[in-house]
């Protein structure tokens, strides 16, 4: 029996891409063959979506003309979906051209028809001449003119494409002209997230970095490729773009570009997309070319890569693994075999153009002048390195350290590599692929690391005196804390016998306690985990000026911030305002560009925001700063923004006043602990059997119906005293009142489970300290 | 002489409903006759908004053609971007209300709507108001084209013409709980109920919905712990006479005394309202409390009804018969108009509810 819910229900819960596209040509079947006409074009229609916006298109290409089939052998249905109808339409003939296949004179033919039906229904013609300009940007560029004038003169219709799309669509045109200037003004509204959609900016970013990259402006090109991969990640529906970017990290970031493209390839594999599988296979062609040559062995003039997510290429693979010369030949031989099939189809050179140009040359002019891109928040970003101490005389080996790894279900090991100088690990975990090195080292004394998460000061200097080291080193994706996360999880598991670890960025030394704790507890990480602040201090003038610097952000790809100016009687406020704007940045993942404001802060009633500027125009009045600062890590001068736009330095003494100084609380932070507060309850509930001079507990409250649509929130949180533990059951006293709780009195008693906590502490007896959720780790002494 | 930017304000500080209303009116003929465009329409948005949100939707009904025409006509209208999405969101303000008024063809609903697309699609909105609307609409209609709709909404992103979130989860809520699909419609109401998503109507819209889930399922003590949530919220409130309906429906089963009372508070809100759906629904209710009653042997003399009704005769001769049989004639002839509207009989088979299980 034809149920049409049921197939919908079943489809929606699929991801996209070829599992969802599947389904949906399941439930065509069924349709069919139930000769539901009406559900016969729901579904093709869905069918063609899910392949246009997340697939290679192919499938559209195929269905489409059953679509209009079946739309014209039933005109009772036309009513309902001429619009759905005309959707595909648009989306097919602006995709046609990809496909070598479909000759120059059929895709003619499909916009003129598209030009007809477009006018029996009442649509304006400025979709369809934007169409036709796309297709002769390549094909024929002479009868590029008339048609863009077109697209203008018609005003915007039920079909066009969305605003967004229509603005990137003229600055790809202006850039097409060489216009520069006028396809960044176009380009702004993009830029600056006033117009977006499914696919933009993500596209603007990628033709800029393309348009730098072959002008030869590599810092432009680099800095627009690492804001279109935020945006792309690694979603095949973009394998387009992301062979883009691999011609772009082929000059400035070949190991970004060796990370993306082991992360892709497969895609590019079971692509048939000819456009898609043309611009893949050019940037891969360049980024390999770029590594074979990096990488190549002087006595044999042989490069090889062991990586395992290679051997889906038809490809021989030999004891050494596959010849990266080999891997740069089959892409070019494919980039060929596809341009010239393109170029065959619309009459001209214009992929072999591409595939020939000389990008060496255009960035080596560049490099002749000064670099530009001091204005950049977001910067290459530099691997993360950690450093294990074992105790002496334990030193397991690579092979012993593979034979350790024992990840979670949901983790697939990609690759576990032992040699006996290094281990490789590449692990894929929600789809995401993270690689991991590790190599022992010898580390030399005196490093400038800084104890944290209540590291003694024995053990710590125990551990800086034991140069062996492992160093682990690795890159961070999109989400950095939990990426530090893994990290920690990771280190745990291959050396739970560690004195310690190091982060050689933030210089921060954790205890084995911390580590573990960090392993259990996805929400342990905070933002000020990911960067330390190193101070320093010179005299000037006979007055002592510190500056400061985080150090760690440039392994989140942003440049490191700089505060200067600050004395010895207020510099702990200038630490604090350093260490907020940074945690800011983690949070958001996202340093914006010089004079941009980001984040928040208030002095009084005063308002303000952080932003940045080149550390170049503050030498002057900063005489402490040293000269090459800002040179081999980018960096830049913190700032503080007032509402009206006037720019501070922080010497303004903005954030002097301590007690008036606030930073707000990120909704995000808020939630994470509360999340830990609630997993580290069992940690709590244990501390609680041994004697204790103050626990206390944060609890949830419902607020009733009424008082709710009041104050417009619905849970109230109190303080609450222990009062007694009986069978792991955690019995409090309410410790104080609100008027949205009449009901709840100080004193009450209430029985109280991990769900209701949103916060907990405990300062065991004879100990010094509060022990939160945060610091739970120190209450258990057995680390094992 | 006030100018027109002082009568707008001069609206805020009149009673809302009928009074605002009346304002409106007497602006909007002022700004015809002196031929001020933008006044033209912004007196009859003005209109428009206070009868969606503080009336029974009817006469922003009736309006709603003439604004379009004005827009229409008027490319300078047009060129306006506030206009124009003002435009945009009267029209889906009206799209939602079409369900409620059966005299509005399925053909012409199936018209606005592909005006609405049009419209949504030329100006670079999503199509997700559009999808949620039509999905909400079909409901009632034809499931199949709901659910398709339905699907199609939660893939499009949400944007300025959009509902609000918590609008968006409250439907969710609808359509699951309308499959009968209870977990789903459990998870999707989480956020309201804690309070994370609000809206003007929330959480007592979505309360009303599981009530009336539970209420037609037989388990009427889920229903109860539901209607106890939003009852005196929408209690005596004349444009939530549908939720009241369901409560009398709910307590003629419970607790009849309790349903006879709001009963008498809030029949006189049917019989001023000019919405025919809330009406129906308000009715619907009235049929099962003195089905109820009737089974039950219980008395008429607690019921009150205004002198003028047709039904005061049955209830000072006690007679429950009579009432049931007005009442299900006056609820028929409504559900008749909107199942033959909708091609079904969704709402005769909701009338007869009790009545059919009694039978079987």
């Amino acid at each position: 029996m034809f149920e049409p819910y049921t197939l919908m229900k079943r489809i929606s819960g699929m991801p996209h891409g070829a599992e969802r596209l599947r389904e949906i040509k399941n439930a065509i079947q069924a349709a069919d063959e139930a000769s539901a006409h009406d559900m016969r074009l729901g579904f093709r229609f869905d069918y063609i979506k899910e392949s246009i916006f997340h697939g290679d298109c192919y499938q559209a290409i195929l269905s489409f003309p059953e679509l209009v089939q079946i739309f014209d052998e039933h005109p009772e249905l036309e009513d309902d979906n001429c619009q759905d109808l005309m959707q595909c339409f648009k989306w097919v003939v602006e995709n046609l051209q990809d496909f070598y296949q479909i000759s120059r004179e059929e895709i003619e033919r499909y916009l003129e028809e598209f030009e007809r039906r477009s006018k029996k229904y009442g649509h304006s013609l400025r979709v369809v001449y934007m169409k036709k300009c796309k297709f002769y940007l390549e094909a024929d560029p002479d009868k590029v003119p008339a048609c863009y004038e077109a697209f203008h003169r018609y005003r915007r219709g039920a079909n066009s494409d969305c605003e967004a799309c229509e603005m990137n669509f003229d600055m790809e045109v202006a850039l097409r002209l060489g216009d520069e200037e006028e396809a960044l003004r176009i380009a702004q509204p993009l830029l600056n997230g006033e117009k977006h959609c499914a696919e933009i900016p993500h596209d603007t970013y990628c033709q800029l970095a393309h348009y730098y990259l072959y002008k030869g402006d590599l810092n432009e090109a680099n800095y627009y490729a690492i804001r279109c991969q935020r945006l792309i990640g690694c979603d095949p529906a973009f394998l387009s773009m992301i062979g883009k970017l691999l011609e772009v990290y082929s000059a400035t970031d070949p190991q970004r570009g060796w990370v993306l493209f082991k992360q892709s390839v497969n895609d590019w594999v079971n692509c048939h997309n000819p456009q898609y599988r043309i611009n893949y296979a050019q940037g891969a062609y360049r980024l390999i070319k770029t590594g074979a040559d990096a990488n190549r062995d002087p006595e044999t003039n042989t490069a090889y890569t062991k990586n395992v997510l290679l051997r889906v290429l038809p490809l021989p693979v030999t004891k050494e693994g596959i010849s990266l010369d080999a891997v740069r030949d089959y892409f070019y031989a494919q980039a060929k075999e596809q341009s010239d099939k393109l170029d065959a189809r619309n009459g001209t050179s214009y992929y072999n153009d591409l595939l020939s140009a000389d990008l060496a040359s255009a960035a080596e002019k560049f490099r002749l002048e000064e670099p530009s891109g001091t204005s950049h928040g977001l910067v290459g970003s530099d691997p993360a390195v950690l450093a294990v101490t074992m105790p002496e005389g334990v030193s397991p080996t690579m092979q012993e350290l593979a034979e350790r790894l024992h990840m979670p279900e949901d983790v697939e090991v990609l690759s576990c590599d032992a040699d006996e100088e290094e281990l490789y690990l590449m692990l894929r975990r929600n789809g995401e692929i993270r690689e991991y090195r590790l190599r022992a080292a010898q580390m030399p004394p005196g490093l400038p690391a800084r104890p944290c998460g209540g590291f003694e000061r024995e053990s710590f200097e125990e551990m800086l005196g034991i140069p062996q080291k492992y160093l682990l080193v690795t890159t961070y994706s999109g989400q950095p804390q939990q990426d530090y996360q893994y990290v920690m999880e990771l280190l745990y598991q291959l050396f739970p016998e560690m004195l310690g670890v190091i982060d050689m960025h933030t210089w921060h030394a954790y205890p084995p306690l911390w580590v573990q704790y960090a392993a259990e507890n996805a929400d342990s990480i905070s933002p000020d985990d990911l960067f330390g602040i190193q101070l320093y201090g010179e005299e000037v003038d006979g007055t002592t000026r510190i500056w400061m610097t985080t150090c760690g952000l440039v392994c989140l790809g942003m440049r490191e911030l700089v505060v200067a100016g600050a004395s010895e009687e207020v510099y702990s406020n200038y630490v604090d305002l350093l260490d907020e704007a940074a945690g800011q940045c983690v949070i958001r993942n996202m340093l914006p560009d010089a004079g941009e404001a980001f984040g928040s802060m208030r002095s009084g009633e005063q308002e303000y925001a952080f932003c940045w500027a080149d550390l170049g125009s503050y030498r002057a009045q900063c005489p402490e700063l040293p000269e090459d600062l800002g040179k081999e890590t980018p960096a830049g001068m913190l700032l503080i923004k007032t509402d009206d736009g006037d720019v501070l330095p922080t010497e303004a003494g903005v954030a002097d006043d301590e007690e008036h100084t606030d930073y707000p609380r990120t909704h995000t932070e808020f939630l994470r602990k509360i999340r830990l507060a609630k997993q580290t309850f069992p940690r709590f509930v244990e501390a609680l059997a041994a004697p204790y001079d103050r626990a206390f507990v944060r609890v949830e409250f419902e607020i009733s119906e009424e008082m709710a649509e009041k104050v417009d929130y619905g849970i109230e949180l109190l303080w609450t005293i222990v009062e007694r533990v009986e069978n792991g059951v955690v019995t409090v006293r309410v410790d104080q009142e609100a008027e949205t709780l009449p009901d709840v009195h100080e004193g009450d008693l209430i029985e109280i489970e991990a769900d209701r906590v949103a916060s907990w502490g405990i300062e065991p007896k004879d100990a010094d300290s509060l022990f939160t959720e945060v610091s739970a780790y120190m209450l258990r002494r057995d680390a094992r | 002489m006030p100018t027109f930017e002082q009568r707008e304000q001069d609206f805020q500080t009149l009673e809302r409903g009928t009074p605002r209303l009346n304002a409106m009116r007497d602006a909007i003929h002022d700004a015809d006759r002196q031929g001020t465009l933008s006044w033209q329409f912004w007196f009859r948005y003005d209109y428009i908004r206070e009868s969606v949100f503080c009336g029974d939707r009817y006469y922003a009904l009736i309006m709603f053609p003439e604004l379009l025409q004005l827009y229409d006509d008027h490319p300078e209208l047009q060129e306006d971007r506030n206009i124009s999405w003002s435009m945009l969101v009267t029209f889906k303000w009206i799209m939602e209300a079409t369900e409620e008024f059966p005299q509005i063809s399925r053909q012409e609903i199936d018209r606005y709507f592909r005006l609405y697309r049009q419209r949504l699609q030329e100006q670079g909105y999503s199509l997700s108001s559009y999808y949620m609307k039509r999905s909400m609409i079909y409901l009632h209609i034809d499931k199949n084209i709901a659910a398709r709709d339905f699907f199609r909404f939660l893939e499009e992103p949400l944007d300025w013409m959009s509902d609000g979130k918590a609008l968006c989860y409250n439907y969710r809520v609808e359509f699951y709980l309308s499959f009968g699909e209870e977990e789903n419609a459990i998870e999707a109401a989480r956020p309201i109920f804690e309070r994370r998503l609000k809206a003007y109507c929330l959480p007592h819209s979505t309360q009303h919905k599981f009530c009336r889930y539970y209420l037609y399922r037989g388990e009427y003590d889920k229903a109860a712990e539901y209607a106890r949530q939003f009852e005196r919220r929408v209690d005596g409130d004349p444009f939530d006479l549908h939720q009241i309906g369901t409560l009398v429906s709910l307590y003629s089963v419970t607790d009849p005394e309790h349903a006879v009372q709001i009963f008498n508070r809030n029949f006189p809100l049917c019989n001023d309202s000019k919405n025919p759906w809330m009406q129906m629904h308000f009715l619907i209710g009235a049929v099962h409390l003195f089905d109820a009653l009737a089974k039950k042997g219980l008395s008429a003399q607690a019921v009150q009804v205004p002198k003028d009704s047709p039904a005061y005769p049955a209830v000072c001769e006690n007679d429950l018969t009579g009432l049931s049989a007005h009442f299900y004639r006056t609820a028929k002839a409504l559900t008749d108009q909107f199942d033959k509207r909708n091609g079904t009989d969704c709402y005769l088979r909701r009338v007869r509810h009790f009545r059919d299980q009694q039978e079987t």
